[in-house]
């Protein structure tokens, strides 16, 4: 299943990269949050009942993962949803605007905040990753870049566009619980700085500054910090609008290898 | 050589002890003393007081660490396995998804058969395709199933004997607990309050499967209770009754736990207490005739189903000899009442708690709602919920799994009714440090911990009844909703949603033992003895692991 998902997400990202370069697709998608938030009431209105409150209620399909059988552009949507399909899915009879809100719902990865977004064109968006953005200084994809900050091989696979800007924007307010910086001390003196890749109540699985892979039993904690700080910088100001939509199409791009 | 020679003969001892029993039958007079033969696990809770508490100490504070594997068995089917297992002389009688059950020899976890029931395609349940076992009366084993059918096997050949519909499946109506055993009669209650169900406790015939009387959770036109409903929100108040009932031989009442009213979230949509939603109901079990009840959470808006165990137990209140029952609810709030009279006897928050300020003296929450979009305390899932708490007599503590500092936001909507179909008047969110950071719900999400303890933890805590203070709190990182067990060795089972099994003194709260069975603990352990020797079950994931000492 994983593998499979796997798959079909990478074959809806070259799909999409191929159809990006097309002249009828290269202007910008831009999702408000009134858009976002009226396609979230009319989903829990016609599409849960059969795609879920998580969107993953039919076999294959993830429309919160962008997980499709064969939609691809935001035109794909609103033709799957005004006409239906063999498979069991019915027509609906729906405004436009109606149908512009629910690409914007299912874009924003099924996001009930709301949180709008606008997403530019990836290739320039990963040259402001490499470049400017020196993202790779901290991040990795696809076994390119450091350790010391998530790998982001799936990122787009696994978090939403809007949880993407906010981490762009406002890092501390975007980190995951699990990624903060963590400090430990053992008691036999050695000093730890590093992230988390899982805890219990009796040991903690981290990889250190060194991208040593440690499992620590608390035990032999003599003391343990988790930072309330990102190590990230704010994008915000750094890059202009543009330039953040390019990267957050780029990092929306990235379903894993 | 001597040694041999003596294990030798107490094994033959044992088994001609045991070769007169194992032909007995488990008849309804056994089921009531229960308790008074603690190598087997006759009934849910051990015994129909539901203290999980068993006077086997073979296994005690100091040779606890000894603990060893003996067997496990492996469950086939995805998702949290929630059985409870029965113990009958040397038999164990256990479930697994959706509506399977089997014989194992408690020895050895080898199988003597499995039977596979399907449920219609039609059923549908909220929260999981759970099982929560058995009931065994005679030689005939009694099963709820998901699509609400009431099934009884032959214990000693796993074929049906007969199959009862107990509630319609297209109506949403299903069964997940285990059925209660009272004298010559079957009770089960249905699932189905996030489906606009009218729930109710039913009372069968062991024989012939025919139901003899019907007890509603909800009240229509006529009964006692029907006041505290408006218009015709009752016919789809929910009620379920998903948890296991208990039962006092000398006052003739079984007590049920009833859960979430229906539309689950949105109580302005059915002004008025909602009775018997949220409730605990003492019922003749004879006639199913309502003695008393006590609501909880009247006019619930946070889905906290009062399904959880009613545990049993007669103490010394204020003075005076008493009969209690202890309640720790998932509202929050600890709760002792008189048995007797259903009267309130006292009640305290025993996690964080806002939707209510306090209890006033008769035991009526003061409700104090959150403003739209903040976090309300205990969240939806609740400060506890249905796993099976213990109360030792020889500690006088009563102990249960809680999630800390774990609240949620709620959402309410206005629901339509159609048969089957979600009713469910919107929906709650887990408090979560970051957007889109994962948050706890029902179940674990896998084996990672990305979660972290930001958005609630767990702990295991033993209560003074007295005065609903804490005594000692095992904190967990992860939230926990294992169930427990105790010994007169004073020694506490239980676990956790890490996979850690834990042994603790359970005066103390001091960790004797621990092994990581590597996948969540739902339910809870059961104790049980073959020729003379303790053996303690536990699921975990998708094994059921058995321990004994090491030879």
């Amino acid at each position: 299943m994983v593998r499979s998902s796997r798959l079909a997400g990478r074959l809806v990202f070259w799909m999409g990269m191929l159809c990006a370069g097309a002249p009828a697709l290269a202007q910008d998608h831009q999702y408000s949050a009134e858009q976002i938030q009226a396609g979230y009431r009319l989903y829990t209105g016609q599409c849960q009942l059969c795609h879920g409150a998580n969107g993953d209620g039919i076999a294959s399909v993830n429309l919160a993962r962008q997980q499709f059988h064969t939609v691809v552009t935001d035109d794909d949507i609103r033709k799957m949803i005004t006409t239906g399909n063999t498979a069991g899915m019915p027509p609906f009879v729906l405004k436009p605007e109606e149908l512009d809100a629910l690409v914007a719902f299912v874009r924003s990865g099924l996001d009930q905040g709301g949180v709008p977004f606008r997403l530019g064109d990836a290739g320039r968006g990963k040259a402001i990753y490499d470049g400017k953005g020196g993202c790779a200084a901290c991040h990795r994809v696809a076994g390119m870049g450091s350790r010391a900050a998530p790998d982001l091989t799936d990122v787009g696979f696994i978090r939403r566009p809007g949880q993407m800007l906010t981490s762009l924007t406002e890092p501390l307010k975007g980190t995951m619980p699990i990624n903060r910086p963590v400090t430990i001390v053992t008691k036999d003196g050695r000093t730890i700085h590093g992230r988390r890749f899982n805890e219990d109540t009796f040991s903690v699985q981290l990889i250190d500054a060194q991208e040593k892979m440690l499992s620590i039993q608390k035990s032999d904690i003599r003391q343990y910090d988790v930072g309330m700080t990102s190590a990230m910088p704010s994008y915000q100001g750094k890059l202009d609008s543009d330039e953040m939509a390019d990267l957050l199409a780029y990092l929306v791009s990235l379903k894993g290898q | 050589m001597m040694r041999q020679t003596l294990s030798r003969l107490l094994l033959i001892c044992a088994a001609l002890f045991l070769g007169a029993e194992a032909h007995a039958q488990v008849t309804s007079a056994r089921i009531e003393r229960a308790a008074s033969e603690p190598q087997n696990w006759l009934v849910y809770g051990g015994a129909y007081t539901n203290q999980r508490y068993s006077t086997l100490s073979q296994i005690n504070q100091g040779n606890v660490k000894n603990l060893e594997q003996q067997w496990v068995v492996q469950n086939q089917v995805p998702g949290a396995w929630e059985s409870n297992p029965l113990v009958v002389d040397g038999i164990m009688y256990l479930t697994q998804r959706p509506n399977d059950v089997m014989a194992v020899d408690a020895r050895t976890g080898k199988m003597f058969w499995l039977y596979r029931w399907t449920p219609d395609p039609a059923a549908r349940v909220c929260c999981g395709a759970n099982n929560r076992g058995v009931a065994i009366l005679g030689d005939t084993l009694f099963v709820g199933t998901l699509d609400a059918h009431l099934i009884a096997l032959d214990a000693k050949t796993g074929k049906p004997l007969w199959n009862t519909v107990v509630a319609d499946v297209k109506s949403a109506y299903s069964i997940t607990m285990a059925p209660l055993i009272v004298k010559d009669k079957i009770l089960v209650g249905v699932g189905g309050a996030e489906f606009g169900i009218r729930g109710f406790i039913a009372a069968f015939d062991p024989k012939t499967g025919k139901e003899i009387w019907r007890f509603y959770t909800i009240p229509g036109p006529g009964d006692p209770g029907f006041e505290s409903w408006k218009g015709d929100d009752w016919k789809t108040g929910g009620g379920s009754v998903w948890t296991m009932g208990s039962y006092d031989p000398t006052l003739n009442l079984v007590y049920f736990g009833v859960g979430n009213p229906g539309p689950d979230w949105n109580p302005s949509q059915r002004p008025g207490d909602n009775l018997y939603s949220d409730s605990v109901v003492a019922l003749d079990p004879d006639t199913g005739k309502l003695n008393w009840h006590f609501q909880f959470t009247p006019n619930d808006g946070y889905d906290y189903d009062s399904t959880q165990v009613p545990v049993l137990a007669d103490m010394d209140w204020n003075g005076k000899p008493a009969k209690v029952m202890m309640w720790a609810n998932r509202n929050g709030f600890f709760y002792v009442l008189d048995r007797v009279t259903g009267k309130f006897l006292q009640g305290q928050p025993f996690v964080k708690v806002n939707w209510a300020s306090g209890l006033d003296a008769n035991g009526r929450p003061i409700q104090t709602p959150q403003p739209p979009g903040q976090p309300t305390y205990p969240g939806n899932q609740g400060g506890t919920n249905w796993y099976p708490p213990a109360y030792s007599p020889r500690t006088g503590l009563f102990y249960f799994s809680v999630w800390e500092n774990y609240g949620s936001v709620f959402r309410r909507e206005e629901a339509v009714y159609q048969p089957g179909r979600n009713f469910a008047g919107g929906g709650a969110t887990g408090l979560a440090p970051a957007p889109g950071a994962t948050t706890v719900g029902i179940g674990r999400r896998g084996p990672i911990d990305y979660w972290t303890s930001e958005v609630g933890s767990g702990a295991t805590v033993a209560m003074d009844p007295h005065t609903g203070k804490r005594v000692w709190t095992f904190p967990q990182y992860d939230v926990a909703d294992a169930g427990m067990m105790t010994t007169a060795s004073d020694l506490l089972f239980t676990g956790g949603r890490e996979g850690y099994f834990y042994a603790f003194d359970a005066k103390t709260g001091k960790l004797l033992w621990k092994t990581n069975l590597g996948g969540s603990i739902v339910n809870a352990p059961v104790t049980y003895a073959i020729d003379g020797r303790q053996y303690v079950s536990v699921i975990s994931g998708n094994i059921l692991s058995t321990f004994a000492l090491r030879n």
